[in-house]
């Protein structure tokens, strides 16, 4: 399947989908040293999203979300591309700042259509985010 | 997105890469979020948490700031970690880390206010100019006090302003979007006597969840109403909310009318507030699981000279309990003026200390100082939030006002 959205920052990336149906902060929920989401009580909890192309619904928190986002890509620790509904100012700057190729504003509600598992391909120059195998 | 010649050149790399960076974002953010050209910032407030080797890369071409730039409050203070007691290990871990980033800000010209208050210590943006300032305090202060125009936007983006001395034109610094959609009409039962510090900010963290991103009236709020006590009514709002611009119908420049502050239309919609909110925003902040308390601290965000004074004169001839620790945050410049005013002394003698340390964000390391904390006392809604959330609960607050928090750090107990 074929989805067509807005490109929030360059670049490609393919992988395991995980999917958040909420508004995500890197700062204070995730742990950029390990990729993991590291709030107690989380559905993510103890979950990682390094490597993998994560899913939510949008940006919230902190203003220094994006530093954050910044040292988990360069431990090597952040999503390979992300996904929402619709991006706030925060964690778009998060993509920009992490160089990590993210979409928004899908064809499709991406919350309904991805499932966690998925195998997906995210192309942020052109938009396009592609479901190559489902779970 | 119209750019002007100067701003091509930037972002084509005519001055170097850093710069070009730093312009993209600018462009990129802009794209995204609505704006067909750039505005001149006169004000930049950088937060200094940003990972160093990303500034390092920003700078790599040495350009200096183009507008005036200030740091925002961090969690560590060279200054005083001696008389907060922290461990000798972590203090000089951290200043080599703090050293590290103030030797690039000396490079390119910020100034190390280290403040979240900028506005007490020399960083003041004139009415209806152009700032970007980290910090969401700050955003909705100078939006709604002085009249300035910044929008809610992330770390990032105010280094990119500092370095290109633009930004993008979106939200609330484009006059049609900041007029008030939400009244808060201040019911009668309120209207009685006068709030304390910790009522307003319980009564606004009630009142910021309800709202969201939506800005703000308040009518009915007394014209007497000082500087520091709207710091109270403001701060919480993008805490418990999004809110980024608050009118006070009398008070604030753009709300000299009801009708001035809602450009002559409807509200989206009116909330009479009364007692009910403000005791709910209480009971929500007060988590306390016992009455023993720890560390006390005041200054979220960061004290005025004002607030010093009457901390100091309350303190004068009395002793902070040996068990518990009592920290009073501000700014370097404040804390000088009170030295000179003689009352750092009085503080001192008391055993409080002064420090420029944002409380939120030093919870996260407490432990690791060496530094016991169960159960904080605040007068303030932010750090009341962060702090037991951050600490994931392991940290309760007692919340309550001045005199409470101030009675704590004597006997060492809540209300006793």
């Amino acid at each position: 399947m074929r989805l067509k959205g807005r490109s929030i920052n360059s670049g490609k990336a393919e992988g395991e989908a995980i999917v958040y149906n909420g508004p995500f902060s890197m700062k204070g929920d995730l742990d950029p040293k390990s990729g993991e989401v590291s709030v107690k009580g989380h559905p993510l909890e103890g979950k990682s999203l390094a490597g993998k192309i994560f899913v939510f619904a949008t940006g919230r928190g902190s203003t220094v979300g994006p530093y954050i986002a910044y040292e988990a890509k360069k431990a090597g620790m952040a999503p390979a591309a992300m996904i929402c509904q619709e991006c706030e100012p925060i964690i778009a700057l998060g993509a920009i700042m992490a160089d990590i190729p993210m979409v928004d504003r899908l064809d499709k509600d991406p919350l309904a259509t991805i499932k966690t598992g998925d195998w997906v391909r995210v192309d942020g120059d052109s938009g396009i985010v592609e479901i190559i195998r489902q779970s | 997105m119209h750019l002007t010649d100067e701003e091509k050149r930037m972002l084509d790399g005519d001055r170097g890469a850093g710069v070009q960076k730093a312009m993209r974002m600018i462009v990129k953010v802009g794209e995204l979020f609505g704006a067909e050209k750039t505005v001149p910032v006169s004000s930049v407030q950088h937060i200094p948490l940003e990972p160093v080797d990303w500034l390092a890369e920003m700078v790599q071409d040495g350009p200096k700031v183009m507008t005036f730039t200030g740091t925002h409050s961090y969690y560590f203070d060279p200054k005083s970690w001696k008389a907060m007691g922290i461990a000798d290990q972590c203090a000089r871990e951290e200043e080599v880390a703090i050293k590290r980033h103030d030797e690039l800000y000396r490079v390119m010209d910020i100034v190390p206010l280290y403040t979240c208050a900028p506005y007490y210590a020399g960083n003041v943006p004139r009415y209806g100019s152009y700032f970007l300032w980290g910090g969401s305090a700050g955003q909705v202060l100078c939006n709604s006090l002085l009249g300035a125009r910044g929008d809610r936007v992330g770390g990032p983006l105010c280094l990119a302003a500092a370095i290109t001395g633009r930004a993008p034109y979106t939200g609330v610094m484009r006059p049609e979007n900041r007029y008030g959609q939400l009244l808060f009409e201040i019911g009668d039962d309120l209207k009685r006597y006068n709030l304390t510090y910790a009522e307003y900010g319980a009564l606004s963290y009630c009142l910021g969840a309800i709202a969201g991103t939506k800005n703000i009236v308040f009518d009915g709020i007394p014209k007497t109403i000082s500087q520091e006590e709207l710091k109270y009514l403001f701060s919480p709002l993008p805490v418990s909310g999004s809110v980024v611009l608050c009118h006070v119908v009398g008070v604030t420049p753009e709300a000299a009318t009801l009708e001035a502050a809602l450009n002559n239309k409807k509200p989206e919609q009116k909330i009479v507030v009364g007692r009910k909110h403000l005791r709910q925003g209480w009971e929500q902040l007060h988590t306390a699981t016992s009455r023993d308390v720890d560390l006390v601290h005041f200054g979220c965000p960061h004290c005025s000279i004002k607030e010093i004074q009457y901390i100091a004169h309350w303190l004068d001839g009395k002793k902070v309990s040996p068990n518990v620790k009592l920290w009073i945050g501000t700014s370097s410049q404040t804390r000088l003026l009170a030295q000179n005013a003689g009352l750092a002394d009085v503080l001192e003698k008391a055993g409080a200390v002064l420090t420029n340390i944002c409380i939120s964000e030093a919870s996260l390391y407490l432990k690791s100082w060496g530094i016991n904390a169960r159960v904080l006392a605040l007068d303030s809604p932010r750090s009341a939030h962060y702090v037991y959330r951050v600490s994931g609960g392991s940290i309760s607050i007692a919340y309550g006002n001045r005199e409470m928090c101030l009675n704590a750090a004597i006997t060492g107990k809540w209300g006793g």
